[in-house]
């Protein structure tokens, strides 16, 4: 009797406690929830799963939400409020509960605490959070801001104490399981093979220490795959801001979405020992990088190591062909200052851009002057045009204010166009074929041949420059006007003098256009008198020398050739080795500018159809800075 | 003493006038009747024992030298030896047959001029037996030709001082046969060198010089024929040397006659010092074939030692016919040779340097001046330059 009594009781206390629970708090509704499909089904059932824990634990409900701007109305924090009052949130009567919510547009995040939860919650834990939380959107995309709150809520609560990079791996974790089932079918889909992976969702398949953890146990068996989940943007040297990380990853998204090529940034302290091009090569075949049949992308790192910094931009698939030695000569010329001041984030942005306008017009950069739609523009005369052209900003203001009355003048005494251009780029063009296009295109020329005449100064490690003369101009630029005149702008680029090139070039046209000629220059009248005074020593002196020894009549006898009577013999004896000696003299190399070795400050090394560990090919380019 | 019968007087047969040696004419003519005769060939025997050409064997007798000679094979000094000169403390005095005055000469001359009767005498005893030479080239140039040679030879002497022409004067022209020895032989031997042939190639980040080095001999030998070397002291070597070549197809056999109306000495330079010479000459001939091909062969030599032999020796002992003056210009006397078969002009010429530097001047205002107008021209015309 007394055992069915304590059977029927315990039935009955074994039954009433999931209702007593669930009278404090509806465990029907999801504690996760997403705006506009901002999280998958997965993450949101695995956040859930988290926020459901923690209310089991704790007594205080968890609320996670990740929306966008258009998803409320006002203020995120009195949205997020409304949100929870209006749900069935809450634990016990006074619906004690926190609430994480995520604006992914405005990249912030707010934390709400209700009833019981207020106090257990202090005001300096939500302010530290919301400020610190949002990074997590970087690596780890939407679901990784509230899974890091959940973690951070739970840590906090159970008195932990760990730090923001624990809590990065183990968003990373979670992140990973959330999608775990889901990764099992994706795994099914594009061959990904079943790994472990760190916080940025790369590959652990490595511990030995002179190797990075994604590279495989053994690269030779190694099969390609392709990994969409894994961060394109990965700052292990920790030298983006946040918000840089972000811009970065968004902008690469929308790149890739638009032309179907990957783009990568990574940045480690390290390359392990290897070669920089080959450890790019290495991480960008290893991690899963490359989309399509031919991993189509490109990669760029950069290697913060002390003594071996600098960047390497690898090319893969059908990118190798569009990436060429000039092509990634001028992108890197354009990185390279961005790097040399550290301003990383701004340069990698800068250079996303130039890849992207390189995916969709085969040329990394865009004239702002070329008409988008050149077959239907029509060229006049344009007398306003301004005939000081700066692009690459060589010249300051005050300069600018010199020229342009200068050229103006020569427009009008002479009815001729002068203009002054400066680039950095030819835009995929022929030094020739960007010239004439630049003339052609703003409208410069004067009268119904268009006469005028254009310098154009191509500036960067080397400058250098070109002169093309159009109209009744043409005559007058005869070749030997026309190397007078370069020969000297080009002795003022030599030494970056703008100035003085641009000032001869006025001065030359003025000259030209009044007595057909092109004056030699001081220095160049200077050395054809110095030229004038050697011939003269080497005259005079060799007259002098040949006179004196005619002057030397009385010399003894040296040898006997005269009286040799025929017989001449010289017959060998022995040729013995002795021994042999050898010396080492180092060759003392000026800066090296090779297309086929490691870069210099000032040049890229430029390796084309080369491989890693993987034996996959990539063309890429890179300088030390 | 009395020399007497070793004079030879050239006394003109048909008015007992002084007959001289006339080059142009290549005969003695008399300097009064102006009557021509022909050289009177000598006699094969008066020139027996004078052998037409000494040769080492001539002497075989004569003591060794107590140092051993640089080459061997060959010693000079044992034919030298067998005609040895006149010391000065035994000046011999000849009488001139003509007006019969005592003429003291001295120990190398061997034709004179009577300072007394002007009669030309030739000292047969200088020239004769041993002392005889193998033969002579006689003057072909006349005296009176000189001028026009100095005239030929001052044409591209432009460095002479404006005045060398108004104020130098030239003092007396002397016809001189100089005594020369002709020596002949095969020098031949053994040299050693070492010689080291390099390569250069490029390993990593250094250059590398792979020097092998050799022991190298050779054996050398060469022929020379009639190397003159003058044996007159009182002549400076030098202006010896410059004033040769001579065609020696021109030699003649001796005969007296050639030196009438001329100066002749006889040798008077140690043998020794003739010889050191001619090995000289020879050897650096040599030397610099075996050079010449070694360099050929290798990329740096060094020399280290030679042995050298001389075989199939012959010295004749002739006169050779130079004129000898010199010309004075403010105090300073400058020596001249003029060789007397070939008209060639050799000797000291002063220079000027305030001539020298017009002549510089002007030469380099022409040049730099046409080089600049090159380049005014190339302007204004439009021109590259």
């Amino acid at each position: 009797m007394i055992k069915r009594l304590f059977i029927v009781l315990l039935t009955a206390l074994l039954i009433s406690l999931p209702v007593c629970a669930a009278d404090e708090w509806n465990e029907g509704i999801y504690r996760a929830y997403s705006e506009e499909g901002q999280l998958t089904q997965e993450e949101i059932d695995s956040l859930d799963e988290i926020a459901c824990s923690f209310v089991k634990k704790y007594d205080i409900d968890m609320v996670l939400v990740v929306t966008d701007s258009e998803g409320y109305e006002g203020e995120l924090e009195d949205a997020a409020d409304r949100f929870y009052e209006n749900n069935d949130f809450g634990y016990g009567e006074n619906r004690d509960g926190i609430l994480a919510c995520y604006d992914e547009d405005s990249d912030r995040l707010v934390i709400r605490t209700f009833g019981e939860a207020s106090e257990k919650f202090p005001q300096s834990f939500i302010d530290e959070n919301e400020d610190y939380l949002p990074k997590f959107h970087i690596n780890h995309g939407n679901y990784g801001v509230p899974c890091a709150f959940a973690l951070v809520a739970d840590d906090y609560l159970s008195g932990g104490t760990s730090d923001s990079e624990e809590t990065e791996d183990t968003v990373a974790l979670e992140a990973g399981n959330a999608g775990n089932e889901a990764e099992t079918e994706a795994e099914e889909k594009t061959g990904i093979p079943d790994f472990e992976r760190d916080e940025y969702g790369l590959p652990l398949r490595n511990t030995a220490e002179d190797k990075p953890s994604w590279f495989p146990e053994d690269p030779d068996s190694f099969e390609f795959y392709h990994d969409s989940e894994v961060s394109r943007v990965i700052d292990k040297a920790d030298i983006f801001s946040v918000r840089e990380e972000k811009e970065m990853a968004e902008r690469i998204a929308e790149i890739t979405e638009d032309t179907g090529k990957d783009v990568v940034i990574y940045t480690d302290n390290s390359t392990y020992g290897s070669d920089r091009h080959k450890y790019t090569y290495d991480f960008y075949d290893f991690c899963g990088y490359g989309i399509g049949d031919t991993y189509d992308g490109m990669c760029l790192f950069i290697c913060m190591d002390p003594d071996n910094r600098g960047w390497v931009a690898s090319a893969t698939g059908v990118v190798e062909d569009m990436y060429t030695e000039p092509i990634a000569n001028e992108m890197d010329d354009e990185l390279f200052p961005y790097m040399k001041e550290k301003r990383y984030g701004e340069g990698v942005l800068n250079w996303i851009e130039n890849l992207n306008n390189l995916y969709t017009t085969g040329y990394p950069f865009v004239a702002e002057w070329l008409p988008s739609d050149r077959d239907s523009y029509e060229r006049k005369e344009n007398p306003d045009v301004t005939r000081f052209y700066d692009s690459a900003d060589v010249y300051d203001e005050k300069e600018e204010e010199l020229f342009t009355p200068l050229l103006k003048r020569i427009t009008d005494k002479y009815g001729v166009d002068a203009v002054i251009h400066t680039t950095r780029h030819t835009y995929g063009m022929s030094d020739e074929e960007y010239a004439d296009a630049f003339y052609y295109y703003n409208g410069y020329g004067y009268g119904k041949d268009f006469d005028g005449i254009l310098l154009t100064i191509f500036a960067g490690e080397k400058n250098r420059c070109l002169i093309n003369a159009y109209g009744s101009v043409k005559n007058k630029m005869t070749a030997v006007n026309h190397d007078r005149m370069i020969k000297k702008i080009e002795s003022d680029l030599e030494g970056d003098y703008y100035y003085l090139g641009g000032y001869s070039f006025v001065k030359d046209v003025d000259h030209m256009e009044k007595t057909g000629r092109v004056s030699h220059s001081f220095g160049g009248w200077l050395l054809r008198l110095i030229l004038a005074a050697v011939a003269g020593v080497a005259v005079g002196g060799i007259s002098l020398l040949k006179a004196s020894s005619k002057m030397k009549t009385v010399r003894a006898a040296f040898n006997a050739d005269d009286y040799l009577n025929g017989i001449q013999n010289i017959i060998p004896v022995c040729d013995n080795f002795i021994d042999e000696t050898v010396s080492r003299t180092k060759i003392v190399k000026p800066t090296y500018s090779s297309s086929s070795s490691s870069g210099s400050s000032h040049s890229s090394s430029y390796h084309s159809h080369s491989s890693g560990s993987s034996g996959r090919s990539h063309t890429s380019s890179g300088r030390s800075f | 003493m009395d020399n007497s019968k070793f004079i030879k007087e050239h006394e003109c047969p048909a008015c007992g006038g002084s007959l001289v040696f006339v080059p142009e004419k290549g005969k003695l003519v008399c300097e009064f009747c102006d009557s021509e005769f022909d050289i009177e060939e000598e006699k094969e025997e008066e020139a027996a024992g004078a052998a037409d050409e000494h040769t080492e064997d001539a002497a075989a007798d004569t003591p060794k030298e107590e140092k051993k000679p640089e080459i061997e094979g060959f010693d000079f000094s044992k034919f030298y030896e067998s005609a040895k000169i006149e010391s000065g403390d035994k000046l011999p005095i000849y009488s001139c047959k003509s007006c019969g005055a005592e003429v003291i000469a001295a120990g190398e001359e061997a034709s004179l001029t009577c300072p007394y009767c002007t009669n030309k005498i030739v000292l047969t005893d200088k020239v004769s037996g041993s002392l005889r030479p193998d033969g002579v080239i006689p003057f072909r140039i006349p005296k009176k030709e000189l001028k026009a040679h100095l005239d030929e030879f001052y044409k591209d002497k432009k460095l002479l001082p404006k005045d060398f022409f108004s104020e130098s004067k030239m003092e007396k022209v002397t016809g001189v046969y100089v005594p020369f020895f002709l020596f002949t032989g095969k020098l031949s031997g053994l040299y050693k060198y070492t010689c080291h042939r390099s390569s250069s190639s490029t390993e990593g980040e250094y250059n590398v010089t792979t020097t092998k080095n050799y022991h190298v001999e050779r054996n050398a030998e060469a022929g020379f024929t009639d190397i003159p070397i003058d044996a007159s002291d009182k002549l400076d070597d030098s202006l010896m040397d410059s004033v040769l070549p001579y065609d020696l197809n021109d030699l003649k056999k001796f005969s007296p006659d050639y030196l009438a109306g001329f100066t002749a000495d006889r040798f008077d330079v140690p043998g020794k010092e003739l010889q050191t010479r001619a090995d000289n000459l020879m050897k650096n001939t040599l030397r610099s074939m075996v050079v010449s091909a070694l360099n050929s062969e290798y990329s740096s030599i060094s020399y280290k030692s030679s042995k050298l032999q001389m075989s199939e020796t012959a010295v004749k002992y002739v006169l050779l016919p130079v004129y000898i003056f010199s010309i004075r210009l403010k105090k300073k006397a400058y020596h001249f040779a003029v060789n007397g078969q070939t008209g060639k002009v050799v000797g000291e010429l002063p220079t000027d340097k305030t001539v020298s530097r017009n002549y510089f001047l002007l030469r380099f205002g022409v040049a730099a001046g046409a080089v600049l107008a090159a380049f005014i021209l190339s302007y204004f015309m439009g021109g590259a330059i």
